[in-house]
């Protein structure tokens, strides 16, 4: 009977004792790091579920593995940015990460550990793109353009022969597409991101300046049809409100997009150099994909801006961190991904094998580089809730009532939040 | 009930140091209406009697007590309490979710979820989800109504209108989605019904759009209620109809007069259900419009104010307000239908 | 003669009204199912309400090995039943205790799963996930089942409930014959509860097979998907190809319309008994 009563109490007890042993394998476990061994299993977070999709992402985890015996390497895909960044905040995420918007450049040291010593930092364009304090801790995983991606035969269809060099002529091409039965433009508002491009570049094109971003921060009204953040939005908006962008405009996203432009039922998207192969890989042929920078004004001067893709960035915590380097480092020099996303390999010497892009050299007067937000910026657009960055503040003004409602409401935000800050 | 022909009754319940003889150990389940709790002077009496164990009952209770209670408590302390706590605290900070500084802010969250319009107003949009729960329930209570009365193939009926909430909220959502695409399922049905003339953007128009995803609830969850109320209406005692129909009354009569009054409390815990769930609605949104500007409910944005805009403490204070009006609005719906629950 | 002719009315129009919610209830299952047997081919040329005279059966092939379902359903059968082991023993002994015996701080703890009731999960997420991470079990299928193990409310209610319909002489009886407390959980309390854990285990089933938001959260990991965050993967490379969306939606409804059609009984039992004793 004895062992009765025991058999509760040892089985409260055995449960104890598992949920302790959690605690104490937590406590141990960290001492066994090898951190400067290339071994170990790393996690590697990406955007492309369609590289995952077609086989793309386990043939480049079986090549590095085939280079570094002893690694495997674990692919983490992510549908939207907000679990990664929990898994942030709980302070457990993958050993390569990218790096994510609306994170302040102060925060980087928190998360990240530098990369100064993978020996890339003369080698590389856009070096400071995500650097602190004369570290970097992000590398671009390559560059885009941003500019507007086509279908030429659509073009032609509509008797468009060449793309438009000026706003006006853009709005009457856009007009002649809609007259030939073919979407002008596909704005893929369900997504989200794909509108950062309106709200957040746009904007710079326009001013012609690619630190005009980061004027904002001065101003108390930012949203108005005298300020080239007001006048992209409002382009934008004229593109909705003339029917130019997808009939049922509210319900769309970027893969269903990209099947109808390589089809040549759409004709054009605002996206960049990185868009121009998804599109041949859904069928269009290459000839008849094009690209050319986004006609932001009336003299005929188009400027593009050069700007990072996501970055690369190496979890700081990660117990394999030489692994996790080894492969960024692997992934921009070996890997060969740059040049499969369609994107500007950032690695001094390599070069872009997209056509398109020279052809877009061609119709760009000057091409800028990037400048990164400053974190005041950042730190505002976080308190007023306007997201510039990943488009939310495109779908606000698409989705007001009129365009004056919706800089009324967001310049109010604006305004409010800088107040709170202090700026 | 054959084999629980023992003594039940509160009446005969064993008294303290002369315990009846009963039913031993493992007999057959005998589910009757007993009094639950069994007080200490029992246990305590009892020590003396059984010889054979070597802790008295009063220890092993303490003893199984602690034991029973500790793992179970300290989950819902780790998992559900803490993090309440952690929670209010958050709420009175500006913590961004990322750095290790908590700045007290006071009350300042709670003031700007009610001075920012495009916080508080996603509540608008949680409305169709609360009208479509209601509407729910009455849809579930006629079809209980008309599956409990006379019909063929009452069970093939149930069987088939129980599916929808057994699937996959995730594929439901996709095979909606489907059906709102434009000239997709739902437009073409209405072209052959000749009602063409309703057809519109299900997910793009703005005066459509949080019925069309109100809609995916109403169409995955009335099969619960349904099934919930039919069970009800089983129980309810036949004599009660007889008496009814002896005494002349009409369908209507009937079913006002005594089938409702007699379904108060399930149609309030129903109700309870369905309200708390509208307020609360997450997952349609998400995963239908990504929850964008039109379709955000307070949730959604509840969450893309920690995860978009990193302001934890505003996220917070969101959660908590949205935990008071829960409370508000669930006990405006039971003062309003009156009387107390009587399941637990 | 007027009573019948009332009757027939009232015939008809219950079976009109019935038939017609079978319809919504069947229509949207016939277009998923019809468009997810169509080839690329006949889903450009073939009207979206026809059913195709060629199912293409490799939709579902394509579904299943690319959306990794099969490791999907694996790893959410794990989840699912280690969870409900947890839950069923958890909740019986926390019903033993609460229904059984009287002791200081009852009213609290009974109060304190009430109150928990009210939260919404999904906004203590950030506190919670800081848990979990210190736990070690951040991406591991037993987050999972962590979370999911502690009794909920509703589950501690239904036990109450059968717990008070146990006769306590039972228990008398069995101490008469010397057992233990333990001994009288194990042999009388935990078998009689039976039909409750099978209400318990029927709605926690449901509950993790549909839940989207902790998967998604703590097991991010491609390899470590349940149903719901596969199919959410599957849908972001294959959103323009609804065929196969389809395909995987059916795929992962199939298992459960199968076991529904089995338990039948015991699930609408168990519904019945969570929410009303609720």
């Amino acid at each position: 009977m004895k062992n009765k009563v025991w058999g509760g109490v040892a089985a409260g007890a055995a449960a104890l004792v598992v949920v302790g042993g959690v605690f104490v394998a937590q406590t141990t476990r960290n001492n066994a790091s090898a951190k400067d061994a290339i071994t170990g299993t790393i996690t590697v977070l990406t955007n492309r579920t369609d590289m995952q999709a077609n086989g793309m992402l386990k043939k480049y985890a079986q090549e590095f593995e085939k280079k570094y015996p002893g690694t495997h390497v674990q692919w983490q895909t992510f549908v939207d940015t907000s679990t990664v960044q929990a898994q942030m905040n709980g302070g457990v995420y993958p050993d390569v990460m990218l790096v994510l918007p609306n994170i302040t450049r102060d925060q980087l040291p928190t998360y990240f550990a530098p990369l100064d010593d993978l020996g890339l930092d003369n080698k590389i364009y856009l070096k400071d793109w995500d650097s602190y304090q004369g570290k970097v801790y992000g590398i671009p995983s390559f560059a885009n353009v941003n500019g507007i991606v086509y279908n030429k035969a659509a073009f032609r269809k509509a008797g468009i022969t060449q793309p438009p060099k000026t706003l006006n002529e853009f709005y009457q091409d856009c007009a002649k597409l809609k007259k030939a039965g073919i979407i002008p433009i596909e704005m893929n508002y369900t997504d989200k991101w794909p509108l950062s491009n309106w709200s957040n570049s746009l904007p710079d094109l326009i001013a012609k300046d690619a630190n005009y971003m980061n004027t904002l921060v001065k101003s108390n009204a930012p949203f108005s049809t005298n300020t080239p953040e007001g006048q992209a939005l409002a382009i934008a908006r004229k593109i909705i409100e003339n029917g130019w962008a997808e009939k049922d405009w509210k319900n769309t996203n970027w893969a269903n997009s990209k099947v109808l432009l390589a089809k040549g039922k759409a004709a054009m998207m605002f996206l960049g150099n990185w868009a121009v192969p998804q599109i041949i890989a859904d069928g269009a042929p290459s000839k008849d994909v094009g690209f050319f920078p986004f006609p932001a004004s009336n003299d005929g001067k188009n400027v593009a801006i050069m700007g990072p893709d996501w970055c690369y960035a190496v979890n700081k915590h990660s117990k394999h961190i030489a692994t996790a380097k080894a492969f960024v480092k692997w992934m921009l020099l070996d890997s060969g991904f740059a040049n499969y996303a369609g994107g500007i390999p950032i690695i001094k010497g390599q070069k872009s094998n997209v056509p398109q892009l020279a052809e877009f050299q061609k119709l760009t007067w000057k091409t800028l580089t990037a400048v990164p937000d400053s974190d005041k910026l950042t730190k505002l657009e976080n308190a007023a809730q306007i997201d510039i960055t990943g488009g939310g503040a495109t779908q606000t003004v698409l989705n007001a009532p009129s365009l004056q409602a919706a800089f009324k409401q967001l310049n109010q935000a604006w305004a409010n939040a800088k107040s709170m800050l202090g700026y | 009930m054959g084999a629980c022909d023992t003594p039940q009754s509160p009446m005969n319940r064993p008294q303290a140091g002369h315990p009846v003889r009963v039913q031993p150990v493992g007999g057959p389940p005998c589910i009757q209406r007993v009094s639950p709790v069994w007080d200490d002077t029992l246990s305590e009496a009892k020590e003396g009697d059984v010889v054979s164990l070597h802790w008295s009952y009063r220890t092993q209770k303490a003893v199984l007590i602690i034991s029973f209670l500790l793992i179970p408590l300290a989950l819902l302390v780790t998992f559900s309490i803490y993090p309440f706590f952690k929670l209010i605290y958050y709420s009175f900070t500006s913590w961004d979710g990322l750095s290790p500084t908590f700045t007290w802010v006071g009350f300042n969250n709670y003031v700007q979820i009610f001075k920012n319009p495009a916080l508080f107003g996603a509540f608008a949009h949680n409305f169709s989800y609360f009208v479509g729960g209601i509407v729910q329930n009455i849809f579930a209570l006629i079809l209980a109504l008309v599956l409990n009365s006379r019909i063929r193939a009452r069970n093939l009926f149930r069987t088939i209108l129980f599916v929808p909430y057994i699937l996959n909220s995730v594929a439901v959502v996709y095979i909606f989605k489907f059906m709102y695409l434009d000239n997709g399922a739902l437009d073409i049905l209405l072209n052959h019904l000749g009602l063409s003339h309703l057809e519109t953007s299900w997910l793009g128009n703005d005066a459509v759009v949080n019925w069309s995803l109100a809609f995916v609830s109403f169409w995955q969850y009335f099969p619960f209620n349904m099934v919930i109320y039919l069970a009800a209406l089983q129980s309810l005692p036949q004599d009660m109809y007889e008496a009814a129909s002896l005494d002349g009354a009409s369908r209507w009569q009937t079913l006002w007069f005594i089938t409702l009054p007699n379904l108060k409390s399930i149609i309030q815990i129903n109700l309870l259900l369905t309200v708390s769930g509208a307020l609360e609605a997450f997952n349609i949104p998400f995963v239908m419009t990504n929850a964008s500007p039109p379709t955000a409910t307070f949730l959604t944005n509840t969450m893309n104010v920690a995860f978009t805009f990193h302001n934890f403490g505003l996220a917070s204070a969101m959660a908590i307000v949205l935990l008071i009006i829960v409370f508000i609005v669930i006990s405006i719906q039971q003062w309003l239908l009156g009387g107390r629950r009587e399941a637990a | 003669m007027k009573r019948a002719w009332h009757d027939t009315v009232w015939d008809v129009v219950k079976y009109v009204f019935l038939v017609f919610s079978v319809l919504c209830v069947l229509f949207p299952l016939y277009i998923a199912v019809a468009n997810s047997l169509k080839s690329d081919q006949d889903y450009i040329n073939l009207g979206i309400l026809q059913f195709p005279s060629h199912p293409a059966w490799s939709n579902y092939v394509t579904a299943w090995t690319g959306g990794a379902l099969g490791n999907a359903f694996f790893n959410t059968f794990t989840i699912i039943v280690l969870a409900v082991i947890g839950n069923v023993l958890l909740g019986t002994m926390v019903a033993y205790v609460l229904g059984r015996f009287e002791f200081p701080l009852k009213r609290l703890v009974l109060g304190a799963y009430v109150f928990v009731m009210f939260i919404p999960t999904i906004t203590t997420q950030v506190a919670t996930f800081g848990i979990v991470k210190n736990l070690g079990l951040f991406d591991t299928r037993w987050s999972m089942v962590l979370l999911y193990l502690g009794a909920s409310a509703v589950q501690i209610f239904i036990y109450l409930q059968f717990i008070r319909q146990i006769p306590v002489s039972l228990d008398e009886a069995a101490m008469l014959e010397g057992a233990s407390y333990f001994r009288i959980y194990r042999s009388v309390i935990l078998p009689l509860l039976t039909p409750a854990s099978v209400t318990v285990a029927i709605l926690q089933t449901i509950a993790i097979y549909n839940d989207l938001y902790s998967p998604y959260l703590y097991m991010p990991s491609v390899n470590l998907g349940v149903v719901s965050t596969a199919l959410l993967r599957f849908q972001g490379p294959y959103s323009a190809q609804w065929n196969l969306i389809l395909a995987a939606s059916i795929i992962i409804a199939i298992p459960a319309v199968l076991l529904y059609l089995f338990l039948q009984r015991y699930i609408f039992a168990g519904i019945v008994n969570g929410a009303v004793r609720e």
